[in-house]
């Protein structure tokens, strides 16, 4: 499978818009093969499940629950969906330097989210759901696609791009409830 | 007397054929119901508003990649189960109404009974 290149650049600034510190990566002008940008995408849907996940554990508020049943729910859905391509390609999605940080700062926010309870843990949910699908939008839509040499693979990642727009529009109808 | 059995005949002839005529050429067609298809796809209900007559039947076709259900939107009068990926689910229409997904409030339809 091609090597892609990801300009330094781009890269950079996805990492930031994804909270990332981009220091560490764009002196290394790092690169995503297929395989890599397929564990991303794995990696960025498990991380929003984990955070779906505390938010049953810890709202008792309707509209939130089922917001994180329906997140819990689609990503799973879109993690088959990969996995089950990427065994049909004989395709292994490799851990690399990107999904590596993303779970860094992945266990940072729930560690943020784990010490907040009721009305303020509900605004920091909804604010980090807001947050977190914007910079994933703009990840899929400008790193992962254009570098995703698979057609099957490049084609699964446009199928949920609408799906991670519902999930924003979703989760900014609860932020206006929370932020009145 | 016999004249009298032939006027009474002669009224019931003209009465059935009253009858006839006037339920052959009544005013009031029924239409025969249409089947309409609305699709899931890219997290849209396609058409987003349908124009339909009562009693026609519409199809809800899920062909998007996720889980989705079509619920009234006002009261939740009718709905449909969980649609997996393929599922489909069948109603008649009898008003019109507003619905969407529940499981994504974003996913809005309409029908419009004419």
């Amino acid at each position: 499978m091609k090597i892609s290149s990801i300009s330094k650049t781009g890269f950079g600034a996805i990492l930031c818009m994804l909270g990332f510190s981009a220091s560490a990566f764009a002196q290394e002008k790092p690169k995503l093969s297929d395989p890599e940008v397929a564990f991303v995408a794995v990696t960025a849907n498990q991380i929003d499940i984990d955070f779906a996940g505390i938010a049953k554990q810890k709202s008792k508020d309707a509209s939130v629950i089922e917001f994180a049943n329906t997140m819990e729910r689609d990503h799973k859905a879109v993690i088959a969906q990969a996995t089950a391509l990427a065994k049909k390609l004989g395709v292994t999605p490799q851990n690399n330097a990107v999904s590596k940080k993303m779970l860094a700062d992945a266990e940072k926010t729930k560690k943020s989210l784990r010490s907040k309870s009721g009305k303020a843990f509900n605004k920091a949910y909804i604010d980090n759901e807001v947050a977190y699908h914007k910079a994933v939008i703009a990840a899929v839509e400008t790193v992962l696609i254009p570098e995703t040499d698979n057609s099957e693979l490049k084609q699964l990642l446009q199928n949920v791009v609408p799906a991670l727009k519902a999930h924003l529009m979703h989760a900014e109808m609860l932020q206006k409830k929370y932020n009145k | 007397m016999k004249n009298r059995f032939a006027r009474i005949a002669n009224a019931f002839a003209v009465s059935f054929f009253v009858l006839v005529l006037t339920s052959c050429s009544g005013p009031e067609k029924k239409a025969i119901p249409k089947s309409h298809t609305v699709e899931i796809k890219a997290m849209q209900f396609q058409p987003a508003e349908l124009s339909v007559h009562k009693g026609d039947t519409v199809l809800f076709v899920n062909q998007d990649m996720l889980v989705h259900n079509v619920t009234e939107e006002k009261s939740k009068a009718w709905g449909s189960p969980s649609l997996a990926p393929g599922d489909s689910y069948k109603m008649v229409v009898t008003e019109s109404s507003d619905y969407y997904c529940s499981l994504h409030p974003v996913m809005k339809g309409k029908l419009v009974v004419e």
